[in-house]
């Protein structure tokens, strides 16, 4: 749905999700005074830079996420709405974290930088995505409520 | 200490500790399970499509693979003599498609563990998925770098063995791309999903009743 070029020509989801990302990547930079610049889904720094695309930018462990909520049965639209929101902002936000420490691994411990990338924090985004829809699982699970 | 009681707490630290273990003895693996896998995949194609292999091996910087396959018969369009086609140096990032392997095992192990229930039929079942998709993957990845260096040469076509199972290129393209974007990615989740559904859900309802 995000590539669909209807839906693209009308709001281009992917492009406004990662320049809002960005945005904060900057701002944690900036805070530990790194030098940086972005120039659309490129963030350099003064030796190094990275580009966000499908799968760095966090959309995937979002789509998870929320097509789990979508998909969990016998859940009200309010609480749905609730945790897609709430799902929504602390994703986002760990992937905000995950942008700027890859960002400055890249430029400071470069050898590092395949392995954590590849490995290590796209699995824990994952990983994240999962247990939070588990905790949606038993906190809005009627059935268990029933029996207990 | 209060902090651990949050069980989601001890599930992330679960899942961190087994995570690091599997990705210690998985890179020790990776490298030849990419080169099972890829081997397998070319001699699959190359049955398929009568293409002699010459050498799959990875380069020695061990970030691509270097596939050398040779057809046995092709038609020059132009003056319609047998020729054959050579496709070299197919280049690949491994790590790309197996990062998914220690992920997925280690989310089956860290939940199997916090709920102290060992399900060895499920573990092997879905891991025998998990390689299934990785031959899968590879399969149309490769099939879509082989229609490129054959059948969208210009000059030259190979002679098929059997057209029983020629897929459209654009078929293969889309496939490949789909696996690579939302089932390799989407993989240790819904296999997460699963697991927890086996084995939390069964336990604690066992619990209450």
């Amino acid at each position: 749905m995000l590539d669909a070029p209807f839906i693209e020509r009308h709001i281009d989801i992917e492009s406004l999700h990662v320049s809002m990302s960005l945005f904060f990547v900057q701002g944690i930079l900036d805070f530990f005074l790194i030098p940086n610049s972005v120039s659309g889904i490129i963030l350099s720094l003064p030796t190094s830079a990275i580009g966000i695309v499908f799968g760095c930018n966090g959309l995937e462990s979002l789509i998870l996420f929320f097509s789990g909520i979508l998909a969990y049965p016998g859940i009200e639209w309010r609480t749905r709405l609730y945790w897609l929101a709430l799902g929504y902002s602390v994703l986002t936000f760990i992937n905000i974290i995950r942008l700027a420490f890859l960002a400055w691994v890249n430029e400071f411990y470069k050898p590092w930088f395949d392995f954590l990338h590849a490995y290590v924090t796209e699995s824990m985004m994952i990983f994240l995505a999962l247990l939070l829809f588990i905790y949606y699982m038993k906190k809005n699970d009627h059935s268990q409520k029933s029996v207990s | 200490m209060t902090i651990l009681k949050n069980q989601y707490l001890r599930l992330f630290i679960t899942f961190v500790t087994v995570y690091m273990c599997t990705i210690i003895v998985w890179k020790q693996f990776d490298n030849y399970y990419q080169r099972g896998v890829v081997n397998t995949v070319c001699h699959i194609l190359g049955w398929q499509y009568d293409f002699e292999i010459i050498n799959v091996n990875l380069n020695s910087n061990e970030k691509a693979f270097d596939v050398q396959m040779i057809s046995k018969f092709a038609l020059e369009k132009r003056n319609k003599e047998k020729t054959r086609i050579n496709i070299r140096n197919y280049v690949w990032q491994p790590i790309a498609v197996s990062f998914n392997m220690p992920i997925s095992l280690s989310i089956m192990l860290c939940i199997m563990i916090f709920y102290k229930q060992f399900n060895y039929k499920l573990f092997f079942k879905l891991s025998l998925l998990i390689v299934s998709l990785h031959f899968l993957f590879f399969y149309f990845h490769m099939l879509q770098i082989f229609y490129k260096m054959t059948f969208n040469n210009v000059a030259l076509y190979p002679i098929l063995k059997s057209e029983f199972f020629f897929l459209d290129k654009n078929t293969a393209a889309y496939i490949r791309l789909f696996m690579e974007k939302y089932v390799m990615r989407f993989e240790p989740f819904l296999i997460g999903v699963l697991v927890w559904w086996q084995i939390a859900k069964v336990k604690e309802t066992s619990k209450m009743s």
